[in-house]
């Protein structure tokens, strides 16, 4: 009696376990890389300037009805 | 003043989004009108740009230029204007590197076209205007353009005046002289203390005691009684000097690439409260064609 073993449930069981184990193996040490490879250029993060500007007005305002959250400073 | 803080508004919206420290410092020779104070604050002002190094000044109407700006043409920190009614050769920004800005140049012929559709018997106007040098250039254009374009209308005088009690004097005999007053400089009348007399007082005694229709170049007068203005607008001025900042300072121009415009658009403004005072109906034509005010702040 010949042994089909390849229609046995067991069999088919082993060899997807095998062919996974085997696809994962070649993965993770023969790592493939899809398409091309795009390196990022390493970013530099300018310091944001700060601008200092002076504002003479010939005359005078009323502030209470300026907005005040520009960090307006008033003077004299 | 409403005029001063539209500006410095429209100012800081065009330069949205950056990170900015301002100061600003009030030069206030509106209430203090005297060659020593102009010359006190303006020293002050000048010591300030000194220590404080701005990256850029902002600077409005004409006094700011004559005491602070003039003595910075040609240096390093740009410099940027608004509201400015002389011409730029006369404090020497026409052949500066680090000076551009926005002109003010009223709308003098579309007023006068306003009060003649407002009333259109007018025939004799009568200009007033305080001892401010500021005024020079707005007489200047407005003797230059009156003959041309507006025919019909005659300026029977030019009253430069300094007290308050002068004011009242030449108003009441132009009673008889004139159809209408053109209200331009009315901030440095004295009275007998030699103070400044505030110019909406000067408005409520007119409004009282004139009954000739008056026009003036400036929105916040409608509030105190004049009956009409095409208005330059301060928030325009001041957006139109936040851009050329915006282009000194982010995309790295010169000042002198820049140039020095005046703002185009007018906008007329009617006193509803005023023209009824004054017995003048108004049409419908024009109050569409404008903003009306309906009361008068002295009234209330």
């Amino acid at each position: 009696m010949t042994c089909q073993f390849y229609r046995k449930p067991w069999f088919w069981v082993g060899f997807i376990c095998f062919v996974t184990l085997a696809a994962g193996l070649i993965w993770f040490v023969f790592p493939v890389k899809h398409g091309p490879v795009i390196q990022s250029e390493p970013t530099v993060e300018l310091p944001k300037k700060k601008w200092k500007i002076l504002h003479i007005t010939s005359y005078h305002m009323d502030w209470s009805g300026l907005r005040t959250n520009f960090g307006v400073l008033r003077m004299p | 003043m409403e005029w001063t803080q539209d500006q410095f508004r429209g100012f800081k919206d065009a330069l949205k989004g950056l990170d900015i420290e301002y100061k600003v410092f009030e030069m206030d020779t509106k209430r203090k009108s005297s060659p020593e104070w102009k010359e006190k604050v303006g020293r002050e002002a000048r010591e300030l740009i000194e220590s404080w190094k701005p990256d850029l000044v902002y600077t409005n109407d004409d006094n700011a230029q004559e005491y602070v700006t003039k003595y910075f043409t040609h240096s390093d920190i740009p410099f940027v204007f608004s509201a400015v009614n002389a011409e730029p050769s006369a404090y020497g920004f026409d052949s500066s590197s680090n000076i551009c800005g926005v002109l003010e140049q009223e709308h003098f012929v579309q007023t006068v076209r306003l009060l003649l559709e407002l009333k259109p018997d007018i025939k004799r106007i009568a200009v007033i205007v305080d001892d401010d040098p500021t005024w020079n250039g707005v007489v200047e254009r407005m003797k230059q353009d009156a003959p041309e374009q507006l025919k019909n209308v005659r300026f029977i005088s030019w009253n430069v005046i300094k007290t308050f009690a002068e004011y009242q004097e030449t108003v009441k005999r132009l009673q008889n002289q004139a159809d209408a007053l053109a209200l331009l400089g009315i901030h440095t009348f004295k009275n007998e203390k030699g103070e400044n007399v505030p110019w909406q007082e000067v408005l409520e005694w007119t409004g009282k005691n004139s009954r000739l229709p008056d026009f003036s170049f400036w929105k916040d007068r409608i509030y105190y009684g004049t009956l009409c203005v095409v208005y330059v607008s301060g928030y325009e001025q001041g957006f139109g000097a936040g851009k050329l900042a915006y282009e000194i300072l982010v995309n790295g121009k010169s000042p002198a690439s820049l140039g020095m415009k005046p703002t185009l658009k007018g906008r007329p403004i009617i006193s509803l409260a005023r023209a009824k005072r004054l017995g003048i109906q108004v049409r419908s034509r024009t109050l569409l064609s404008s903003e009306v005010v309906h009361t008068i702040a002295w009234e209330q």
